[in-house]
């Protein structure tokens, strides 16, 4: 190898390196400062019973928490099933004609939308146009809206990523398309399709835009009921961060910052036990369905 | 492809022993003559787009035999061998012309059920494709697709099947444990009991053992010579010497006009070998372009 070529690789593996160093730096810069700031509310046992209360100091996120996940398993029963069929059809029965491209551009302009267009839109579509008012199931209706092109490029991905010969074999032996894609394909792409459910599922953690318009009751007088009923509104913790952070009166909630603060450590800490949690259970259903010791 | 390996022995000069078989060989009337026609191709044309990449080819298939389609890269005998179970479906704007008979039945034609068709003509590809499933579903996934059966049942033929795919003694402890971790060959091995459990007619092999090493090899070729009279079998290859050593007859492809594969010469093995009736062939055979 010439000098040249030596330093040219020196400095490229230098530069990366560098890269990669500055990327976990802000990664655990940002943890740390959050969970600094709402340590305090993370270690107060009313923060995770109370309820929010704008008319004075200590408040808790217990509802807030609860919907939290109420909406994101109701969205995720949403945009599953049917990100998962429109990701199996592009991949195996749509080909690449000129109408299936129109659909794939269609799918991936809807990605692009902002979250708080998809939000007006769950307000007039989900909202207003059928006559109700703001309740949970709008809101997992909009993040569905929100996450369905994601989810539909993430099945189309993975099921064309597994190697032709999987889908040969199966043929060959005489399945029909759907024997190959439920009993091969599906199982064989499950580790990739658990990968970007989690992802979807932790855009679903963090968004407040489209939850503002269709799930909040605006009163800011927080939901304190643990109801089960899709039809009934309910701020997430995104929502309750923003609220406290922003509308509340200072004067009157006087630890409002701490609050935020609290709730915003609280989302990070819930995403990642949620990423590590699901990726576990993932890897239990992987192993059962392939047996790969 | 690189020089040496082109430059291959013609089979008379092989020091691979020759299949008894085949040293039978001249005053005994060949095999392939009196069996029954398995399956037989008629003017058949294959299209990629608007590409023909196969014209007119015709080929009869004798019924328990091995047909063996040897030819350079390139020259449609992968294109053949896929439009006979109708594989090359999948390929966007392919189309095939002519008919294939299965027994009485054209598999090209308006009526030809493809998928009930490939039950009875099974497929063993390049690349060894076990599911990313135990070595038991693998093996029972043929059955399972074509409808319910009992569990003894189901272990008797898995068993069966794996058994004369010669895997049975190095896996019957560790059905359960997933196909991923098996050899190159083994996988292959298993590849071809999941064929063999639906019990099929015909198997197509597209060069079965290219990604396989030496022995490995010599053990499907011995499968296969086992598995010849109970189930026909096409294998397209581009190693002579295993198209010498393993099949019964031998059909050999070349590129045409307009780069379309097309069938030069076919007949029993050994006399495609020792006399090749069209000067292509034996310039192929013995190593003088390929």
């Amino acid at each position: 190898m010439n000098r040249r070529l030596r330093r040219q690789n020196t400095v490229a593996i230098g530069v990366l390196r560098g890269m990669v160093g500055l990327l976990v730096a802000l990664l655990v810069w940002i943890l740390v400062t959050l969970l600094v700031a709402g340590w305090g509310e993370l270690t107060r046992g009313g923060f995770y019973t109370g309820v929010p209360n704008i008319g004075g100091p200590g408040s808790g996120v217990g509802p807030q928490l609860f919907n939290t996940v109420y909406v994101l398993v109701l969205s995720m029963l949403i945009v599953l099933p049917i990100g998962l069929a429109g990701g199996i059809f592009f991949a195996e029965y749509a080909g690449t004609g000129r109408l299936a491209n129109l659909l794939r551009r269609a799918s991936e302009t809807l990605a692009t939308l902002p979250s708080i267009v998809v939000g007006l839109f769950g307000y007039a579509f989900f909202v207003q146009a059928t006559h109700s008012h703001p309740s949970r199931l709008a809101a997992a209706l909009s993040l569905s809206v929100i996450n369905l092109p994601y989810v539909v490029r993430i099945s189309e991905d993975a099921l064309r990523a597994l190697p032709p010969s999987l889908r040969e074999g199966s043929l060959g032996l005489g399945a029909t398309r759907w024997q190959t894609v439920y009993k091969v394909l599906l199982p064989a792409a499950l580790p990739a399709l658990i990968t970007g459910a989690i992802i979807a599922a932790g855009r679903v953690f963090g968004e407040a835009a489209a939850i503002l318009f269709t799930g909040s009751n605006f009163s800011l007088t927080a939901h304190s009921n643990y109801s089960l009923n899709p039809f009934d509104a309910g701020d997430t913790l995104a929502v309750n961060l923003y609220v406290f952070r922003i509308q509340a009166e200072p004067n009157v909630v006087t630890d409002a910052r701490q609050y935020a603060d609290g709730v915003a450590a609280l989302l990070v800490v819930a995403v990642l036990l949620f990423n590590v949690g699901a990726r576990l259970l993932g890897r239990v259903a992987v192993r059962r369905l392939q047996r790969t010791a | 492809m690189t020089t040496i390996e082109r430059i291959e022995q013609p089979v008379a000069l092989s020091p691979v022993p020759q299949p008894a078989h085949h040293l039978a060989g001249e005053d005994v009337p060949s095999a392939a003559q009196a069996a029954e026609l398995k399956m037989s191709v008629h003017n058949l044309h294959c299209y990629y787009g608007d590409f023909m990449a196969v014209r007119n080819v015709s080929l009869e298939i004798p019924e328990g035999q091995i047909t063996a389609i040897i030819g350079p890269s390139g020259c449609g005998k992968s294109t053949v061998l896929r439009t006979i179970n109708r594989m090359n479906d999948l390929v966007p704007g392919f189309k095939a012309t002519g008919s294939i008979m299965l027994d009485n039945e054209d598999i090209l034609g308006p009526q030809a059920d493809a998928i009930a068709m490939r039950r009875r003509v099974g497929m063993l590809f390049q690349r060894p494709n076990p599911f990313p499933t135990s070595i038991f579903d693998n093996v029972a996934y043929g059955l399972r697709i074509a409808g319910r059966m009992p569990r003894r049942q189901l272990a008797e033929i898995v068993e069966r099947a794996l058994e004369r795919a010669a895997l049975l003694d190095e896996v019957k402890d560790r059905l359960d444990r997933s196909a991923l971790g098996l050899s190159g060959g083994q996988q292959q091995r298993l590849c071809l009991a999941r064929a063999l459990a639906v019990d099929p007619e015909v198997i197509l092999m597209d060069e079965p053992c290219s990604a396989l090493d030496p022995i490995a090899t010599l053990r499907i070729e011995d499968l296969m010579r086992e598995l010849a009279g109970t189930v026909t079998q096409i294998i397209v290859t581009h190693n002579m010497q295993q198209a010498a050593r393993v099949s019964d007859a031998t059909a050999f492809m070349l590129m045409g006009e307009g780069r379309a594969g097309e069938l030069v010469e076919v007949g029993p093995t050994v006399e495609l070998f020792r006399n090749p009736r069209d000067r292509r062939t034996e310039d192929y055979i013995t190593g003088r372009f390929g």
